[in-house]
């Protein structure tokens, strides 16, 4: 076994095209986190009351239909996934020593991605959606997003291989692996799944695509974030990376086989139903390979938390990574699914994953290297009100209120009274929910502010409390 | 120094985790499927139902588009499982093969609506039309949106757009394999209601604020049948605040709903909750009894109508004014005089002008004297000893 790669050697110092090609993502990552929240509380909104569901009710183009895939179109491909790019961009030629290949296409690409994702949310809220889940933009769209995704691709991979890098850092394991199997699933989708698989077999392959977007896509590149924030932060190597490559192989092999039991008690064929059992069982290892790490590296180092903003958000990051990674695993038994499948306890548990634990890495990463690309500080204040506001309002008023009107509909719908009874009963938690929307929204109006206007750009950077 | 495993070159990772392992769970989780499912046999009925014979899309296959466009399936799933009771509230489990045209499927991961693979025949095109220009037109609590850019105004009315028409053709195509099965569950065809429970103050409260949960977007939160829905019901909705329903009767229909009308079944609501509205509706009307059964009193004039009514009405309403079975199929049904009085002017108007949407047509040939004849002999075939006055 090799020794362990670490990335505590010091950081080459950014050149100015690097910079200019990451805070690009950044800014349109967190203009796409905008709009995506915008149309999240809109839809919130919508279902708190009857009269609340006429508001604007003539406007096709901000029907709830349109808007719901506008909002996830908009978080997968143009939050996270720019928030991502950035990611790449920032830390593989960190991580491998090498200039970014293709550098120059890489930062024409960049705009072309935005376009490719207008393009995509436009058409969809014109009305020219395609019925395939997680990625409902028409396939001009999505021919044109695969395009822009395959030059990063080879920009980031292709870093990586020619490094000449013998034995990576885990980071660049996820890397790798994100883009590649992405890539394909990617364009997998659009063709197969959109085109040509009918009915059960396009369900199952529908599996394999909504299933991976968030955990060969999300997950993984989630993973490469914190396994490099958090030893970069606390200034020590992980604990182990033995572990982490164990958890790294479980999640390849593991995660994508489970992917039909989006599709429980369907036609989709029971034998392929009962392998998602185990196999998306086995996911708690993946799991816990990743939260045994943390914890193993943040030992003598929690008094940290309280002054080091991108290590609070990791942090209470890993804290919902532990509440929602635990519930998946259970999702998978047959009972469990009876009752909470089509319901509101899988949107509190998706927006646990993605937004409480993928974007608050985003966060984190964002607040640890915008300093370092600009020059610029920001509010150690104003940071603090961004934090709690969203923790707050996500766990107090989002996920836990959605998750009792989940399980309110599920053990509603195990009698026979009428399905409209407990659309009324969730109303309650819908309101909450939808008032949690605004104060995000309130939240990420601060963090935009903190990141860009507060202090102004100098010389010899310190950033409070790092 | 570090040592060179080969499992740890980027090479390797790309090769196995990232390419190979997509193509494992594809062959899994698409190639192997596939070949099951290609082995399923439908039955002879399934054709697919989104080309016509020149190859066109058919009405259904546009009807998809905009129900994908609309990102109906993100709310409403076309699924229903085995278990927790969905059975039994949509109709039979889904079969592999009913989708085999789909492409895309649309099974759909959420329900903020009911689950809709079991809608065919389930409720009138009307009652779609209606529900889509604006939900609560149908059911007044409802989350939905509006879709009025599926209909266009034309003389002041609300009509459907081919959009519209579209979408309720692909609905009504939902689950058709198993409209038979559906339809026995939804319409009962016979429900027998014999005494109902004393009202109380309490049940009056609860009644009327069900009537106005569940029936004012038709009905009109009067009971008048001046509904959110009225322009698009053909028969519209009855006027309730007109005729004198029995308690009994007004349960009947609630639980069997009225077939080939909006008028859909409310079987799912609790027994004692239906025996509260039934009180409601009851006392909108009841004011009408006192003056139909007057009319009655003249034996001239029952004799009179007796002999228009076993001319005129007596196929589809029968004798004594009970339904005979045959015409039970008429969707809607005749209505069975001897259960259910109307206030005469209403009546009168009713046989002269028809009720558009029914098989009632409108006898305009009738004199003033004849209407009020047969109002009389109509109003005599109620039985008061069945429903005394309380």
């Amino acid at each position: 076994m090799s020794e362990a790669p670490t990335v505590a050697a010091p950081a080459p110092v950014i050149a100015p095209d690097e910079a200019r090609l990451i805070k690009f993502h950044i800014v349109a990552s967190i203009a796409w986190l905008v709009i995506g929240m915008l149309g999240g509380t809109l839809m919130g909104y919508r279902l708190t009351s009857p009269a609340a569901a006429e508001w604007l009710g003539d406007t096709a183009e901000l029907s709830f239909g349109r808007i719901r895939m506008f909002h996830s179109h908009s978080v997968i491909f143009g939050w996270l996934t720019n928030g991502f790019m950035a990611f790449a961009y920032y830390s593989i030629p960190r991580l491998t020593g090498r200039k970014l290949w293709l550098s120059r296409l890489a930062w024409f690409n960049a705009p072309l991605m935005q376009v490719a994702l207008v393009l995509g949310g436009g058409a969809i809220l014109m009305g020219h959606a395609q019925g395939v889940e997680h990625t409902e933009a028409p396939w001009f769209a999505d021919a044109a997003f695969a395009v822009t995704f395959v030059i990063s691709l080879l920009s980031c991979v292709g870093t990586i291989l020619l490094s000449g890098v013998r034995n990576m850092y885990v980071s660049l394991w996820y890397l790798v692996l994100g883009f590649v199997f992405t890539a394909l699933n990617f364009v997998m989708a659009n063709t197969i799944v959109a085109f040509v698989a009918p009915g059960a077999a396009g369900a199952s392959l529908a599996g394999l695509w909504i299933h991976n977007a968030v955990g060969l896509w999300v997950t993984p590149m989630g993973s490469a974030i914190i396994y490099y924030l958090l030893p970069v932060t606390l200034k020590k190597p992980i604990a182990s990376h033995k572990l982490s490559l164990l958890g790294f192989w479980t999640l390849a092999f593991f995660y994508p086989l489970g992917g039909s039991h989006h599709y429980f008690y369907s036609p989709v064929p029971w034998w392929l139903q009962m392998l998602a059992v185990p196999l998306t069982f086995s996911l708690i290892f993946v799991v816990y390979s990743v939260v045994y790490n943390f914890f193993a590296t943040m030992k003598g180092q929690w008094k940290q938390i309280t002054h080091n903003i991108p290590l609070r958000w990791l942090t209470f990051g890993i804290f919902n990574y532990i509440t929602t990674c635990t519930q998946g695993p259970f999702h998978a038994l047959l009972s469990v699914q009876q009752v909470i499948h089509f319901t509101d306890w899988v949107v509190a548990h998706a927006h646990l994953a993605l937004f409480g634990v993928f974007s608050w890495w985003l966060y984190a990463f964002t607040y640890w290297v915008w300093p370092r690309l600009t020059g610029r500080g920001y509010s150690k204040a104003l940071a603090e009100w961004h934090f709690w506001i969203t923790f707050l309002s996500f766990w107090v008023l989002y996920y836990i209120p959605d998750t009792i009107a989940g399980l309110m509909q599920g053990f509603f719908w195990l009698t026979t009274l009428p399905l409209q009874d407990s659309l009324e009963a969730a109303m309650p938690f819908w309101i909450t929910r939808a008032i949690s929307g605004v104060l995000l929204m309130a939240g990420t109006t601060i963090y935009i502010i903190n990141l860009f206007f507060v202090k102004k750009a100098r010389h010899g950077l310190e950033v409070a409390g790092e | 120094m570090s040592n060179d495993v080969k499992a740890e070159r980027p090479m390797f990772v790309l090769l196995v985790a990232g390419l190979g392992f997509f193509v494992l769970s594809f062959v899994a989780m698409g190639v192997f499927p596939w070949l099951t499912i290609d082995r399923i046999q439908a039955p002879d009925s399934m054709q697919n139902p989104y080309k016509d014979e020149a190859g066109q899309p058919t009405a259904v296959a546009r009807g998809r588009d905009v129900y994908i466009a609309e990102g109906c399936w993100h709310c409403h799933s076309q699924f229903v499982r085995p278990v927790a009771n969905e059975e039994f509230r949509y109709g039979p489990r889904s079969q592999a093969w009913e989708s085999m045209f789909d492409i895309p499927h649309l099974y759909g991961t959420r329900r903020i609506g009911p689950d809709l693979s079991r809608e065919a025949g389930r409720r009138s095109d009307d009652w779609h039309l209606a529900h889509l220009w604006n939900p609560r037109a149908t059911v007044p609590g409802s989350l939905m949106p509006k879709y009025t850019w599926l209909f266009e105004q034309k003389e002041g009315k609300w009509q459907p757009t081919e959009k519209a028409t579209d979408l309720v053709a692909y609905l009504q195509y939902l689950g058709i394999h198993f409209k038979d099965d559906v339809r026995k569950q939804v319409w009962p065809s016979r429900v027998t209601v014999s005494g109902s429970p004393t009202p109380t103050p309490l049940s009056q409260q609860r009644g009327s604020d069900l009537f106005q949960h569940y029936c004012s977007g038709c009905h009109g939160e009067s009971g008048n049948g001046q509904g959110l829905a009225m322009d698009f019901l053909k028969p519209s909705a009855s006027d309730l605040t007109t005729r004198y329903l029995p308690r009994e009767e007004v349960f009947r229909i609630l639980f069997m709903g009225s077939e080939g009308s909006a008028m859909p079944s409310f079987a799912e609501l609790t027994e004692k909750d239906l025996w509260a509205i039934s009180q409601y509706v009851h006392g909108m009307g009841r004011s009408a009894r006192k003056p139909a059964l007057e009319t009655a009193t003249v034996a001239q004039r029952r004799d009179r109508g007796a002999e228009l009514y076993r001319k005129n009405c007596q196929t589809c309403h029968g004798e004594n004014g009970i339904v005979p079975p045959a015409m039970e199929n008429l969707k809607p049904a005749p209505k069975h005089f001897r259960d259910r009085l109307y206030e005469p002017g209403y009546l009168a108007e009713v046989i002269r002008k028809g009720r558009p949407g029914s098989a009632m047509a409108g006898y305009s040939q009738f004199s003033d004297a004849e209407l009020q004849d047969l109002v009389a002999y109509i109003s005599s075939l109620f039985d008061q000893k069945l429903y005394p006055e309380d």
